[in-house]
């Protein structure tokens, strides 16, 4: 809510997606809200919340796309990807099937609509609090991430834990990568193709 | 709240809509709809800028309502009633979907954002209640609702 419009850096557009139930609305709950709500209901379509975040000194507004994961709304999302500069993949730390659902299908999904080859991908593990269920080891999670050159953070919604990093150092990437979000300003048409942002041998590159 | 007002402004494109249609009349002559491809199509309609679109849409969402069990969904195709019946300025109807959600899901902030912007509305348009009955946005509202109450709870 704080500070004025003329002094953001740019608007980002994040996206978070991954099945039902991998508490995709907790996260962001507890990013714009720091509230945790047990009984959440699903998500329907899609749901958008904004706020502002200060990173190295820059202001950014985030336009954060909560969509639904459940499978009636998959063929209507394609236009939500749209202009996106980072995406959230999120599974279920105790949940193998939403984990081997980001491989099947998410990931895919992201690559396919995403209209920027080079957008930003955080990988998080939710639900770390229940220790005692999980079925995805922090280091299966971090080799799935280098993968697809994919950030990686475990983190909780309930407890809060890596909650705010996560978002952080998602748009602390897409920052470092002007190319990402400066032509929203500029004319599309004044991507030159030895256009360099500094950040490629990060390994967040494009692969497709 | 600006999700909201996306929700009842924003209009999908004529191609959009066709691409959606083609699906879902190749699908029926097949004998092959589900009900995938059917809420595909009428989640579309229900936000295309033209008015007989949106009756069709909301037809269609009312066969889904009807002919299925699950209360998840029952509650998706609620929202979108909610969302066509708003966007032909049918507001009444609108909100009585919107409290049968709210009725079993209080806490829905979807669901009350919107009926929140379409109060706002209501009061600025200086809506006055015409009653509900008029072409197929009268989707059998008293009933319906009543019906929702109770398939929603848990």
């Amino acid at each position: 809510m704080a500070g004025h419009d003329d002094q953001i850096l740019t608007t980002l557009k994040i996206l978070i997606i991954g099945e039902s139930g991998v508490g995709k609305s907790s996260l962001l709950l507890r990013f714009t809200d720091d509230r945790f709500d047990q009984d959440l209901s699903a998500t329907i379509g899609v749901d958008f919340k904004v706020k502002q975040l200060e990173i190295d000194g820059n202001r950014v507004k985030l336009a954060i796309w909560d969509t639904a994961g459940q499978e009636r709304f998959r063929t209507l999302t394609p236009g939500y990807y749209r202009g996106a500069q980072g995406a959230i993949l999120v599974y279920d730390v105790c949940n193998r099937a939403s984990f081997r659902q980001l491989d099947r299908l998410w990931i895919s999904e992201l690559d396919t609509f995403s209209t920027k080859p080079n957008i930003i991908k955080m990988l998080v593990g939710n639900k770390i609090d229940q220790e005692e269920s999980r079925e995805i080891t922090r280091d299966e999670g971090a080799r799935f991430a280098r993968k697809h050159s994919m950030l990686f953070i475990e983190a909780s919604a309930r407890t809060r834990e890596g909650v705010q990093i996560a978002f952080e150092e998602l748009v602390q990437k897409i920052i470092q990568k002007p190319s990402l979000w400066e032509n929203q300003q500029k004319s599309e048409k004044t991507i030159h193709p030895g256009e360099t942002d500094h950040s490629d041998e990060s390994g967040q590159g494009c692969y497709c | 709240m600006e999700n909201s007002e996306k929700l009842l402004e924003e209009s999908v494109q004529p191609e959009e809509i066709q691409r959606y249609r083609i699906v879902f009349e190749k699908a029926r002559e097949a004998n092959q709809l589900t009900d995938q491809n059917k809420f595909s199509f009428a989640y579309c309609l229900v936000r295309s800028a033209v008015k007989s679109d949106v009756r069709y849409g909301l037809k269609l969402l009312k066969e889904l309502y009807d002919s299925t069990r699950k209360d998840d969904a029952k509650r998706d195709y609620l929202f979108y009633l909610a969302v066509g019946n708003a966007r032909l300025n049918e507001y009444e109807a609108a909100i009585k979907f919107l409290d049968a959600i709210l009725h079993v899901q209080p806490g829905n902030h979807q669901a009350k954002n919107l009926k929140d912007e379409i109060t706002q509305r209501m009061t600025r348009d200086g809506y006055v209640g015409m009653g509900i009955a008029v072409g197929a946005g009268a989707l059998l509202l008293g009933g319906l609702t009543a019906a929702a109450m109770v398939l929603l709870k848990k």
